[in-house]
């Protein structure tokens, strides 16, 4: 196990470097040129002031060379200054990034509890209606836009019923039952899509798994239908769906975008969606750039666990 | 470490393929309603002008936020614009970003796919990993940064959903080359004299299109949805131009007074995309020749 978690540790560094490369090239291309920002319109005009400015910004020497100064700024931690905020980037993201995680694992544990059950329900008895009816829910859930979805929320539940309140946020440690009252709709909004692709996946997992061979041996042998089910089969099926689950990270961070900025959640997402209008492009640059680190650090403990289920792809 | 000798054709082995997907009813009775549904949006974005009631542009003070009613059967906006008219200029924005977008996608995803299954080696490595470089941004995220670098417009908005899209297309591509390449007839040309670039373009390629032009119906459905978060974010197609993400935006501000605002918009594009998604099913099952005949 451990030889083959340092072989997949192994393969991830060229896709680090490439990750880097492309989030370092979407900075040289963004507006906005950093000599201009330090010097402003006025002392710009001066072309000896222009040049001197740009040679203190390092942005004279060749494009090589600032990538890795850039890349070893990145590794200490240092992603530069907010334009907007004027403080470190890091900082900033740190300050935000609890209401990001709780709305993160509230809606990954949504759509498993949903996902799971209602894709095994479906696929033990296919094309019954609780199957037309369950594939139906989830053709809905996994194509409706989560923003449109997140305002038919707060227009039902928060305008209309008055259930619960439309939008806002309150730390967790402040008040835990406001905090999840809060965070209901949002969680429904950005679980939403991942429940359905879970649910399909699951029954067509689970399809697979309980025309073999080995499951009409444990029926023979007379095990209730549930045992078969739920400790025979489903454990096969397992693997494909923690796969799923691993690739809703990429989906989930990219939801937050939105949710936040519908439910008025002050998370990473919401600094993200905001930092477009205030050209604000540090920011942006490091939200992209670590979302794809966590996706990064997602697909490898998804492969980890993978391996750990079936030792076949250990020895591969 | 027995487990080794386990034919690679157990992980695999797909006994059920018949009820793997949808259940059968909604497979084959919801094809014609999408398909007519996607003619609908096209017909709508060819034929904006003769089919909108109003200039989608023109504003009247007098009849701001009004509920639908016989003159504006879908109501009016925050400046007495048309939501009918809007919604129909709208479909022209998704239906080409929507199409053009999975077009830069083929365009570059498709060659660099079959370029990396044929050589193989260090380039198809290279290939790859830029691929999973690429797929490892969440694509909305990656999509937000590119439109940011180029400025927005709708070229911009579909070259960014486009790149987005590469990866995608590229890994099925290589995967269906692959095994297209070891095929007898395949050595059979190679033996015979036909060059590489032929032998990609006449005899691998079209062995590969069925999974592709089902990618492609999904992708599709993907990109309208992009558009429309993008506009919904405001770094989409720039205002004034009627886009359905854009109108999302304004009735954000409306929800409780003017709900037709957010309604219907976003009813168009769920239901596009709805369709779409059905339409991809339906091909999957009409091209995968393994599905014929077992319904």
């Amino acid at each position: 196990m451990t030889a083959y978690i340092i072989r997949r540790l192994l393969q991830m560094i060229p896709v680090l470097v490439f990750v880097s490369l492309i989030s370092f090239s979407l900075i040289f291309v963004l507006p906005g040129d950093p000599a201009l920002a330090v010097l402003g319109e006025e002392n710009a005009r001066d072309q000896r002031m222009y040049a001197q400015a740009r040679k203190e910004l390092g942005l004279d020497r060749p494009i090589i060379i600032q990538y890795m100064d850039w890349a070893g700024r990145v590794l200490r931690g240092d992603l530069g200054i907010s334009t907007r905020a004027k403080i470190p980037v890091t900082t900033l993201l740190l300050q935000r990034i609890r209401p990001t995680l709780e709305l993160g694992i509230l809606s990954l544990l949504l759509s498993v509890a949903i996902g799971l059950p209602a894709g095994i329900i479906s696929a033990v008895r296919p094309n019954s209606l609780s199957d037309i009816i369950g594939t139906l829910v989830a053709m809905v859930a996994a194509c409706i836009p989560n923003f449109w979805l997140g305002l038919l929320l707060i227009l039902t539940f928060g305008l209309w019923l008055r259930v619960l309140p439309p939008s806002g946020y309150v730390p967790i440690d402040q008040d835990l039952a406001a905090n999840l009252k809060l965070m209901i709709l949002p969680a429904i909004t950005l679980s939403g899509g991942s429940a359905a692709v879970l649910m399909r996946q699951t029954r067509s997992a689970m399809l697979e798994v309980l025309h073999q061979e080995y499951v009409t041996t444990a029926r023979a042998k007379g095990l209730v239908e549930r045992a078969v089910v739920l400790r025979h089969a489903l454990k096969n099926a397992l693997i494909p769906i923690v796969t799923i689950i691993g690739m809703q990270v990429a989906f989930l961070i990219g939801g937050a975008v939105v949710t936040e900025s519908i439910f008025s959640i002050p998370g990473v997402g919401r600094l993200a969606a905001d930092s477009i209008f205030n050209r604000d492009f540090p920011v942006l640059q490091a939200v992209v750039l670590l979302t794809a680190l966590a996706v990064l650090v997602s697909i490898l403990l998804t492969d980890i666990v993978y391996a750990w289920l079936d030792p076949r792809i250990r020895y591969s | 470490m027995a487990t080794t000798n386990i034919p690679s054709g157990m992980v695999t082995a797909r006994p059920a393929l018949r009820s793997r997907r949808l259940p059968r009813v909604l497979r084959t009775r919801l094809a014609v309603p999408s398909l007519l549904w996607i003619v609908v949006v096209i017909v709508s974005a060819v034929f904006s002008g003769v089919l909108a009631p109003y200039d989608p542009f023109r504003q009247d003070y007098k009849h701001v936020l009004e509920p639908p009613s016989a003159a504006h059967l879908l109501g009016t906006d925050d400046i007495g614009r048309d939501v009918l008219s809007r919604i129909i200029y709208g479909s022209r924005v998704s239906a080409s970003v929507g199409l053009v977008a999975v077009g830069i996608a083929l365009a570059i995803g498709v060659p660099l796919g079959l370029i990396a299954a044929y050589r193989g080696g260090w380039l198809d490595d290279v290939i790859m990993r830029v691929m999973d470089a690429l797929s490892a941004f969440p694509p909305l995220l990656l999509a937000l940064g590119i439109t940011a670098a180029l400025k927005p417009g709708l070229l911009n908005v579909m070259i960014a959903i486009g790149v987005v899209s590469i990866p995608q297309f590229a890994r099925l591509v290589r995967s269906q080359a692959l095994s297209v390449r070891e095929m007898e007839y395949v050595n059979a040309a190679r033996l015979i004299g036909v060059g590489p670039l032929r032998l990609i373009a006449l005899h691998i390629w079209p062995n590969c299109t069925a999974p592709i032009i089902v990618q492609a119906s999904l992708r599709v459905a993907v990109a309208i949805v992009t558009e429309a978060t993008l506009g919904f974010l405001g770094a989409g197609v720039p205002l004034p131009t009627p886009s359905w993400g854009s109108m999302l935006r304004t009735s954000y501000q409306y929800t409780e007074q003017a709900p037709w605002l957010a309604l219907f918009p976003g009813a168009a594009i769920f239901l596009t995309v709805l369709a779409a998604n059905l339409l991809g099913d339906a091909l999957r099952s009409a091209l995968d020749p393994r599905m014929r005949g077992r319904e």
